[in-house]
This record gives C-alpha cells, structure tokens and sequence, in this order.
C-alpha cells in the first residue's frame, strides 16, 4: 500500500532533495571536528558551518549585530532563553497556544519566583495583540510567542506584540517551530529578540540541529545554560563572552548541520513564497472537503477563505467518535500519516474547546499533492459513513 | 623567518576573515595560532611579510573581526620532531 505523509508539524518528509547524501558524504570522507583540528579538513568544515549560520541569518533577518547559535533543537533553543533570561521576581507573558517546549520550563521557573501570565487567543487561536498590553506589570520582563500554532496551524501578530515589546523595552521571543523555511520572517522588522527555529520541519534538514538567533543586547544578558570547552580561550576557565562560542560548548553536531545546510540551498533555490503557496492550496482544498463532511470539526480557522492567517496544520476532532481510531483507520485503510492527541500542547488545546480528548492533525508539506489530499477526504468520508 | 599572524577570538572568524581577504585578492593561509603569541589554541592566519602591509591596509578600510596582528621570528626545526 502507498503511504501518504501527512505529519511534517512534527518533522518533514521527504527531507531536501540531498540532505542525506551531503551527510553520508561527510561522515565518510571527512567529519573532523571544528575550532578543535589543526588542518586543512576541519579548517574547510568550519568555512561550511560558518556558511549555514549566515544563510540562515539571511533567511531570518537576523540584525546586523545579531548572531546564530546551534542547538539540539527548538526546544533547547526556547530552554536557553527562558531560562538564561528569567529570574526570580520578572514577570513574563505568553499566549494561550503554546507549546509545551515553552510552559514546561516556565512552570519549573514559575516555582522558583517568576510570574507568569497567559494572553488568552480566541477559540481559533488568533490573539488580539491588546490581550497581550493588558497585562503589562511594572516588573514584566518578556514576552514568548509562538509564531504559528502547531496543532491548528493560527498565526500569531508577532509583528504587533513586537512593536509592543519595543515600546516597552521588554524582551520578545519567538517559537518558530512551526513557520521557520515556510513564512517569511524578518526579526528586524518584528522587533524580535530571539527567535527559536528546528532544522528538520520547515527548513527541511535531519533531526538533530535547531538553535537560536539573538539580538545582541539580549545575547549579552542571557546567561548560557550549558558551559564548556567552546576551542576558543582555552587558557581560562571561564565562559567565552563572544558569540556564537557564549552559547556552544561541546562539539556541534556537524553532520546535521551540513544536512542543513544543504535544505537552505534547496530552499534558497525557490524562496519560500511558493511553498507557503503550495500549502495553503492543499489546505484550503482540504478545508473545502472536511466542509462536506458530516461528524467532524475543524479546530482553530475552519473558513477556506482565510488561508492569509494559518499555515498547512489542520486539527480536526471526531469526537463523539474516538480520535485515536480515526487516525488508525486512516492508516490502516490509505497509509495515511497523521498525529492524534494533545500535540504537547494541552494549553492550545484548552483554547481550541479540544481538550481532552485532542484532535486528529494533519500537516502537509511542499511533496503533498492534491491527489493526496483527495485520497483522504475519500477515506476520511468512508470511515465516517461506515466506522466510527 | 619572519611571518605575521592575525589573532581571533575563535576560529569562524578565521574563516571569514580568510574569505574577505581572497574576495580582496590578497593571500593568507590558516593555521594554528602560535604558542609564542597566545596560549589560546585557536586558529589564525598567517601573512606572508611581503603582504602584511596591503593586509593591515585591507583591516583599515573594511569592517574585519579580529583581535590582533603579531610578528613572529620563525626558526622552524626541520628535525623538531625526529625522536630518533
């Protein structure tokens, strides 16, 4: 049976055209060690790194003083910042959509004496940037936001609460683990402070590389979480100021990072206007369908006419019907590949009127095609005739 | 011998620097940074002394990310590390 790949919200697939084969290629012919090797291998393997930090500047109008960092991942990325930046006493305020990369570490913090606040989104996960002003405090000193839902796919004003944040001098961080290699994003002209991305969804590399872009006013109050030998400085035994080094200890996961490298060329080749195109086609078409569908509800934008606010993440609960069987069945019956659950986001589901028992997300990628699309409306209408 | 070494605070901004001054036609080659000149184990370039002055100009005029240049005598021992 054919598959059908429906799951990029969690990672994409198929990667880059080439993404494996410059990682083979590395890991046969030449994974030396950089800032580290004295020679010619590890001296051109650095020139490749220092080539994806400043493609991905590019990308991600990262200021002109600002600077990139690799992580493990977004997660880490979001840990970094909330952790290094929030202390006893500050006050920080997030929207009612996000992720639990994000409100895991704040509950943790929040038990050590940062307050938090929560700016509620409305039931289709759009916010009104005023939720976000009412609940300015003297003593607030950030704002966290996801840029795009990842289980129903609602855009956040990013720009608008970043014009906030400027006004007030707070630190505005965004999650852009669902937008990153899909919606433009210029952190200058949003007036973002950090921006949080992963390699392996939108920007189509492997799993294993993430990180962060900083402002350099923030990257030099943030404190790093995790220190070490950097290869620079080795004659003292404390922390680098200088960035990247501030924020990398330990080796860096270089065969990921030369996947990535290769997804922003593939990237750079078209711009991501065309993807973004293209998904919003297949999801605007998928819309229409669920539409004609009796015994499911579309969570967050169900109007295809507002493809402008959301990006290619659709949740759609079953319910009465078990979500967790409608998900099975569409494998079962079409190979089709979906998340069911909660997303690890029991916050936005709460927002969305899906908690608890979660929606089925379908998320689709630049290698969907409408026919896919297709097939699944017709297994989904199947299913919902005859089994659930 | 006399080679010049331009010093770095890690080893990308070797790289980029070394890409700045091919753009500008002028040679450098990187390598590990001296002993003699920092106990820090990163990388450096090396200038060739008929270089160094088109190079110290290039810094001038261009907006270059380094820490210092320094002059350093060479006296390579071509059997430093013969053992036997």
């Amino acid at each position: 049976m054919d598959t059908i790949y429906f799951d990029n919200a969690a990672t994409s697939f198929p990667k880059a055209p080439g993404v494996g084969s410059a990682m083979a290629e590395l890991l046969e012919h030449g994974a030396f060690n950089v800032g580290r090797g004295g020679y010619e291998g590890a001296y051109l393997l650095s020139a490749r790194v220092l080539d994806t930090r400043e493609r991905l500047a590019r990308l991600l109008g990262v200021p002109e003083d600002g600077s990139v960092c690799f992580t493990a991942g977004v997660t880490a990325a979001l840990n970094q910042f909330l952790k290094g930046t929030l202390h006893p006493g500050d006050h920080v305020i997030v929207s009612s959509m996000e992720h639990n990369a994000v409100m895991r570490p704040l509950r943790t913090l929040e038990r050590g004496g940062v307050a938090v606040s929560t700016a509620p989104c409305n039931a289709d996960g759009t916010l009104d940037p005023q939720r976000v002003r009412d609940l300015f405090r003297p003593n607030t000193r950030a704002v966290v936001c996801t840029h795009a839902s990842n289980v129903c796919g609602t855009l956040l004003p990013v720009e608008e609460i970043g014009r906030l944040c400027r006004e007030r001098q707070l630190r505005f961080a965004v999650d852009a683990a669902q937008t990153a290699g899909i919606f433009p994003i210029d952190m200058a002209k949003m007036h973002i402070d950090f921006l949080a991305f992963p390699g392996h969804k939108g920007l189509r590399g492997p799993q294993g590389v993430g990180g962060f872009a900083v402002s350099a006013a923030l990257a030099a109050e943030m404190l790093p979480l995790i220190e070490g030998g950097t290869g620079s400085r080795s004659d003292s035994e404390l922390q680098p100021e200088f960035l990247p080094d501030r924020f990398e200890s330990g080796t860096l996961p270089l065969p990921a990072i030369i996947g990535l490298r290769q997804a922003l060329t593939e990237l750079e080749k078209t711009g991501t206007e065309p993807l973004l195109a293209r998904e919003r086609q297949l999801t605007e078409q998928f819309l229409r369908g669920l539409a004609e569908l009796p015994g499911c509800r579309v969570a967050g934008i169900a109007d295809p006419g507002r493809m402008e606010e959301r990006l290619g993440v659709v949740s759609v609960d079953f319910s009465p019907a078990d979500n967790a069987m409608a998900a099975f069945l569409l494998e079962q019956r079409a190979g089709i590949m979906t998340r069911v659950g909660l997303h690890c986001a029991p916050a936005a589901h709460k927002t969305l009127g899906t908690f608890p028992q979660g929606t089925v997300r379908f998320s689709f990628g630049p290698e969907n095609t409408p026919e896919e699309v297709r097939q699944c409306l017709g297994c989904l209408h199947d299913i919902l005739k005859k089994e659930i | 011998m006399t080679a010049y070494y331009i010093l770095f605070d890690n080893h990308e901004q070797a790289v980029r620097l070394h890409g700045q001054l091919r753009m500008g036609g002028l040679g450098s080659v990187i390598a590990p940074t001296p002993r003699s000149v920092s106990v820090c184990c990163g990388v450096s370039l090396m200038i060739s002394e008929e270089e160094i002055g088109a190079v110290r100009t290039f810094l001038s005029h261009h907006a270059c990310v380094y820490r210092s240049v320094e002059r350093v005598e060479q006296e390579f021992n071509p059997r430093r590390d013969a053992y036997c």
